[in-house]
């Protein structure tokens, strides 16, 4: 099954979803879409089957465009099997009976054999013993796995996953992956939305990124999760919280700052010597530009903590005075070193006529533990 | 004891054999289960109709329907009985008890629309959904997804509407119809003996009531698949 998106675009209302998306999907592709929540990646995936009816755009469907008004969707679904992140079990028919519900009565399999297929997608999900139960006696995992099982008993060519984790503790998030990595290293193709980034990508061939009303980036997973090209995937991987502050130099209020700093902080659980010590670092600059620059030059700050790694970078982009003010003669030189003191990296660079410096803040765990000895 | 048992006897004469009242008793009874099941047939029919109509989502048929409920629910059964029988149908020449179940089926139809359609929005979206995308048509889930899961929160509700229905009958009495409670009030007012005819009512109602009851049975029992009885398959 081959699937080509042109021009999608969707909104609900006045609100716009996304626009301009194109994709080609081909056979035993694995595509991961990622992106931050609201984005529209569920959107995306259910207009693939028509869930929702996009405003506009092609999905071509093995040459055939199922947007048009004439179009057997019924036909197209039963080769496309999705699965949701509520499972949507029947829950008044048993596991064995929501399995065999569909090809029963669409594909019109005799019972006998229906139920004999079900076993073997039962078995191979794990869940061969639950076959008598209600839905509801299951747990979540299982719940999916049978949700799953459903799926594969239409024989389908291709499968979407909406979120197949998320309603899920993380215990049983294991097991429900592992069914899917099943899935795609026996070669069917996938379409999954998820927030697992690890499982993404381990097992991705492509990975759609969307944000923006689209999708943002896409490329294989070493180049999405490792390299990413653009600033908003790069936020969005490596997990960076941005604390961002711009004005004029007359506009400027240090008390304003410091008061979105400290809240900002205590958001992602900086500790108060981190804070400090931005804060400390930002002050000394901002003192130093505000004596040497006209009431009318603009002064930008950028904090930037990354998650994963814990690094907290600052970045300050200023009109005046030109040049690394850092090495400049007339600054202070306990400044200077209280500034190299906190950072482990400064760089500096110009670009249109604003001159950015970047410090890399010093990690402060050692200095933390320390604390802890002293006061035990 | 024998004093006691002389007044039965006597009472048993008076309210049910003397002049064959026992058959004006059986008449109304009678047209009572006549009256109720009819109603309640009629009633359903139209419920069907109202809530598939408020499903299609059209906007001015829902304002119509939910319009024409809400009057015909808001009317007490014997106003709308009244106006039914003398203003609207006054001249015509139809029977009272036809006018009087067309009256009742319209309240109760109104009532079973509502049970009907919260029944079917309280199944699960993604349920429907889930079935549309293995494939099914739009029948196809209605009628293995949607059906059995909204008869089964309908049912009780909808079988307490079979009993106000039966209930709601015995208010055509006030149009001289000899139904099941005016046959033993006019048993009453020859005997002046109230007991024994007031008695054999309550029983009757009681009596349609269990019935109906033994009716529904047939939908409320769970059926499945069963893999050991039903179906042997091999290596399971």
């Amino acid at each position: 099954m081959v699937i080509s998106i042109r021009n999608l675009k969707k909104s609900f209302g006045n609100n716009l979803v996304f626009e301009n998306v194109n994709a080609e999907i081909n056979r035993g592709d694995v595509i991961v879409v990622i992106g931050p929540s609201g984005c529209g990646k569920s959107t995306f995936i259910r207009c693939l089957n028509l869930l929702e009816q996009p405003d506009s755009g092609e999905i071509i469907i093995d040459g055939v465009n199922i947007t048009k008004k004439n179009t057997d969707i019924d036909r197209i679904r039963q080769k496309m099997g999705m699965v949701f992140q509520n499972f949507n079990l029947f829950s008044h028919k048993t596991i064995l009976e929501n399995v065999t519900l569909a090809p029963i009565n669409v594909l019109k399999i005799p019972k006998k054999q229906a139920i004999a297929e079900t076993f073997t997608y039962l078995k191979m999900v794990g869940i061969a013993n639950r076959a008598d139960y209600m839905p509801n006696q299951l747990s979540g995992g299982q719940k999916q796995r049978a949700a799953i099982a459903r799926c594969l008993a239409m024989h389908p060519e291709i499968i979407l996953f909406d979120e197949p984790t998320s309603a899920l503790d993380p215990t049983m998030v294991d097991e429900v992956l592992s069914v899917i990595r099943k899935l795609t290293k026996s070669g069917m193709t996938c379409v999954i939305v998820t927030h697992e980034m690890n499982f993404a990508k381990n097992i991705a061939t492509m990975v759609f990124y969307m944000d923006e009303k689209g999708i943002y980036e896409r490329g294989t997973p070493e180049v999405i999760f490792n390299n990413p090209q653009r600033e908003k995937t790069k936020v969005f991987i490596n997990k960076l919280k941005v604390l961002e502050y711009e004005c004029q130099i007359k506009d400027i209020d240090i008390y304003e700052f410091v008061k979105m700093l400290t809240e900002y902080c205590q958001k992602y659980d900086l500790n108060k010597s981190e804070r400090d010590n931005i804060n400390l670092v930002i002050e000394e600059l901002i003192v130093y530009i505000i004596d040497g620059a006209k009431q009318t030059d603009h002064i930008a700050l950028t904090v930037r903590y990354n998650e994963i790694t814990g690094e907290k970078e600052i970045y300050l982009r200023y009109t005046a005075p030109d040049g690394n003010i850092i090495e400049n003669e007339s600054f202070d030189e306990i400044s200077r070193r209280l500034i190299k003191g906190f950072t482990k990296e400064i760089s500096y660079s110009q670009k249109d006529n604003t001159n950015v410096l970047k410090m890399i803040m010093k990690s402060t765990a050692a200095e933390d533990t320390c604390g802890k000895y002293k006061t035990v | 004891m024998d004093a006691f048992l002389q007044a039965v006897q006597n009472s048993i004469y008076i309210n049910l054999i003397y002049e064959d009242r026992y058959l004006f008793l059986l008449k109304g009874f009678g047209l009572t289960l006549y009256m109720t099941f009819a109603t309640f047939f009629i009633g359903t029919v139209l419920g069907a109709v109202f809530c598939r109509i408020k499903l299609n989502n059209s906007q001015i048929a829902t304002k119509i329907i939910d319009l024409v409920c809400n009057l015909l629910i808001r009317l007490p059964t014997l106003v709308l009985l009244l106006i039914f029988v003398y203003l609207l149908f006054s001249n015509t020449d139809i029977d009272t008890v036809i006018m009087a179940i067309i009256a009742f089926s319209m309240k109760a139809g109104s009532y079973i629309m509502v049970i009907m359609y919260s029944a079917v929005k309280a199944v699960n979206p993604g349920e429907i959904e889930a079935g549309r995308t293995l494939g099914m048509s739009k029948f196809k889930v209605f009628r293995l997804i949607t059906l059995p899961q909204a008869v089964k929160h309908a049912l009780p509700t909808y079988k307490n509407q079979l009993i106000i229905t039966l209930q709601e009958t015995s208010l055509v009495g006030f149009l001289a119809i000899n139904d099941l409670t005016r046959a033993s009030q006019v048993i009453t007012s020859r005997t002046m003996d109230p007991y024994l005819s007031i008695i054999i009512s309550a029983v009757a109602y009681l009596l349609i009531g269990a019935f109906s009851n033994l009716l529904f049975w047939f939908f409320e029992r769970n059926k499945h698949l069963q893999i050991d009885v039903d179906y042997k398959v091999e290596g399971v």
